[in-house]
């Protein structure tokens, strides 16, 4: 090594050159991966552990009794409601969110740094709060019932809360701004002169947007609705606060087991399951639309 | 950059490291608590003046409910994050059992001689643990919103006035005390059979709104309006009451009165030592903050000479006859929930949540 640093002087920087990239990641990888693999790990092991009501938090006899508990009807509905309900609240953010995106890309309005600072702010507001604002707006006592009673549309409130619509629609809200924020991402690295190419050729706004940014933005929209999806499948003060203990998902059910039962090895296999599950639908999604904008 | 600059920089580096340095650090005693008028009472009555007569820095951990850090203390504990823990009556004698707790001998804490003997529990002839407080469990009522009956009993809850406008806690809350409740309330209860109790459960489900896990939360469903009436700890009325709601406080009359209790406890080899953390249980438990702390979370006083609580603070009066037969207090019980919590739980989930009303 040394005789061809000296033989060659340009080895030693091409061969720095090759590896600081990677090196640069280290740290992260160093921070990430023992958190990760090791918690992750401990938690796959506590899935064959044996729960003694009562007993010790753990106990380390083998069984399969956590997974099989897991067929059980009330458990697969649990992970169905938090599949539909996250998969509604993330179509919804990513649907609203991509307009307000291709907006703030293209418009060159004074109204476009305020917009972008409302939903990079909306980010620091305290998850608990934004979703404690909420149930003054959707209370049966709330703003909007009140707004509704006195406009003579309503005779009794109706019931926004306490249910899986007001989860639904308070969680997709809280998805917005992440959503939002990828999108616009996503949009700015389009290239803009493939639309002038499009409008050059004769093809109207609408047309250019279907045929040519809409299909572009594709790896977008899969990226911002990965994200929310995940966000969404581990919700849990929303579930607590707007579905009142009623709406069981995911989350909550990981928590009652870990929490208040101490049924440490149940909980676990919910969670190894819920995380196989998740990024199966996810690695799905991303395949789905891939294989789409490459025939596209 | 002129001396006198110089000297201004180097007059704030030294302050900062002083600060940084722990000249002036205090010793640190990590202490358990529940948010709400817990919080508060014990904030205001007992971590203030404890923090000002010995120079001691007290960190409060907060947590929804005393349960929820059970697994925690349970898993450090071979080296503990926590001095003293607040516990639900169940959680404190199983970490005593299971030898994660400190004796609380009259040698180091003399206060203990003034609490009713039936908040003491002895295991094995060890106390571990100290009683608190006790309160009643019942029904808080918004009587601008429903028409109440001649007597108010756990069946009214049951009536379909009441239709989407009860609130009762989770499995989480007390440790099942729900479904105890309506079991009691179900009648033939025994510490044996559950079945009264959810059967009394299915019952009133209808007209359940929301489920609540901490009595802040319950609080804050009768001060919205949201329900109207809430199964609750006696304490939960504070809250509502101070916000100036129309609201009462009732122990059924259709069934026992159910009492609950807290604890405290010092945890093994807790980072503040066992010194520091006796210390506080001990000026704790003394009147002159035992009492003003009971009666602000609306429970009566716990010692045996305590005063009369005041009546617009603690609705139900609890007396030390009472205090011994509360539904918690024997091994047997415990023992009986602990085995069964679990089963209980999930059934709550697969078939009480769904006959919620709609």
């Amino acid at each position: 090594m040394v005789l061809a640093a000296q033989t060659n002087p340009d080895a030693t920087p091409r061969t720095w050159n090759r590896w600081l990239p990677s090196l640069l990641v280290l740290p992260a990888l160093l921070y990430l991966l023992p958190i990760y693999l090791l918690s992750l790990g401990i938690l796959f092991a506590f899935t064959f552990f044996v729960y003694v009501p009562g007993g010790p938090l753990l106990n380390p006899n083998f069984t399969l009794a956590n997974y099989l508990r897991l067929i059980d009807p009330l458990y697969g509905a649990i992970l169905l409601r938090t599949v539909i309900i996250g998969a509604i609240a993330s179509a919804v953010a990513v649907f609203i969110s991509y307009p307000v995106a291709y907006w703030l890309n293209r418009s060159t309005s004074r109204w476009r740094s305020l917009v972008l600072g409302c939903t990079v702010l909306s980010f620091f507001v305290v998850p608990v709060v934004r979703v404690f604002a909420w149930t003054v707006v959707l209370g049966t006592k709330g703003f909007l019932n009140h707004v509704l009673a006195l406009a003579g549309i309503i005779d009794r409130p109706l019931p926004l809360m306490y249910n899986n619509f007001g989860v639904t629609l308070v969680l997709a809200h809280y998805l917005l701004p992440l959503t939002t924020l990828t999108l616009t991402a996503a949009l700015q690295r389009l290239d803009g002169t493939l639309e002038l190419a499009s409008a050059n050729l004769g093809a109207t706004k609408t047309k250019t947007f279907f045929t040519v940014t809409l299909p572009l933005s594709v790896p977008g929209l899969v990226a911002a609705l990965t994200l929310a999806f995940a966000i969404s499948m581990s919700t849990f003060t929303t579930p607590i606060i707007i579905g009142g203990g009623r709406v069981q998902v995911l989350a909550n059910t990981i928590y009652d087991a870990m929490m208040i039962s101490h049924n440490f090895p149940l909980a676990s296999a919910f969670a190894v399951v819920a995380l196989i599950m998740t990024l199966g639908i996810i690695g799905m999604v991303g395949h789905f639309m891939t294989t789409r904008l490459k025939l596209a | 950059m002129g001396f006198r600059n110089r000297l201004s920089v180097a007059a704030l580096m030294g302050a900062a490291l002083l600060t940084g340095t722990g000249v002036s650090a205090k010793d640190r005693l990590v202490v358990t608590q529940w948010g709400g008028v817990w919080g508060e009472s014990l904030e205001n009555f007992v971590i203030g003046p404890f923090e000002k007569k010995y120079d001691v820095q007290v960190d409060v951990l907060r947590a929804a409910s005393a349960g929820e850090l059970l697994p925690k203390i349970r898993a450090e504990k071979d080296r503990p994050t926590i001095d003293v823990y607040f516990a639900g009556i169940q959680g404190a004698r199983a970490l005593a059992k299971e030898g994660l707790a400190v004796e609380l001998d009259e040698k180091d804490v003399p206060a203990i001689k003034g609490l009713s003997p039936t908040l003491i529990r002895p295991i094995g002839g060890k106390v571990y643990f100290a009683g608190i407080n006790t309160r009643a469990n019942g029904l808080m009522v918004r009587k601008d919103l429903v028409k109440l009956p001649e007597k108010v009993t756990m069946q009214w809850v049951a009536d379909p006035s009441l239709k989407g406008m009860v609130s009762i806690p989770n499995m989480a809350f007390g440790h099942g005390l729900i479904v105890l409740a309506g079991a009691l309330a179900g009648g033939g209860a025994s510490n044996q059979d559950i079945e009264p109790g959810f059967t009394f459960l299915k019952k009133i489900a209808p007209n359940v709104k929301a489920l609540y896990q901490s009595s802040g939360e319950a609080g804050r469903l009768i001060t919205t309006g949201e329900a109207a009436v809430a199964y609750v700890s006696s304490g939960a009325v504070a809250a509502p009451k101070k916000a100036g709601i129309d609201v009462d406080f009732y122990a059924p009359a259709d069934m026992p009165l159910m009492l609950d209790a807290d604890a405290v406890m010092v945890v093994k080899n807790g980072p503040a030592g066992r010194d520091l953390a006796l210390k506080f249980v001990n000026f704790f438990l003394e009147p002159d903050r035992i009492n003003p702390y009971s009666f602000g979370v609306g429970s009566s006083s716990p010692l045996k000479d305590g005063p009369p609580p005041p009546k617009d603070k603690v609705p139900v009066p609890i007396t030390n006859e009472q205090m011994g037969t509360a539904f918690f207090a024997d091994d047997a019980t415990s023992a009986w929930i602990d085995a069964n919590f679990d089963t209980w739980n999930e059934r709550f989930t697969r078939e009480i949540q769904p006959a919620l009303g709609r």
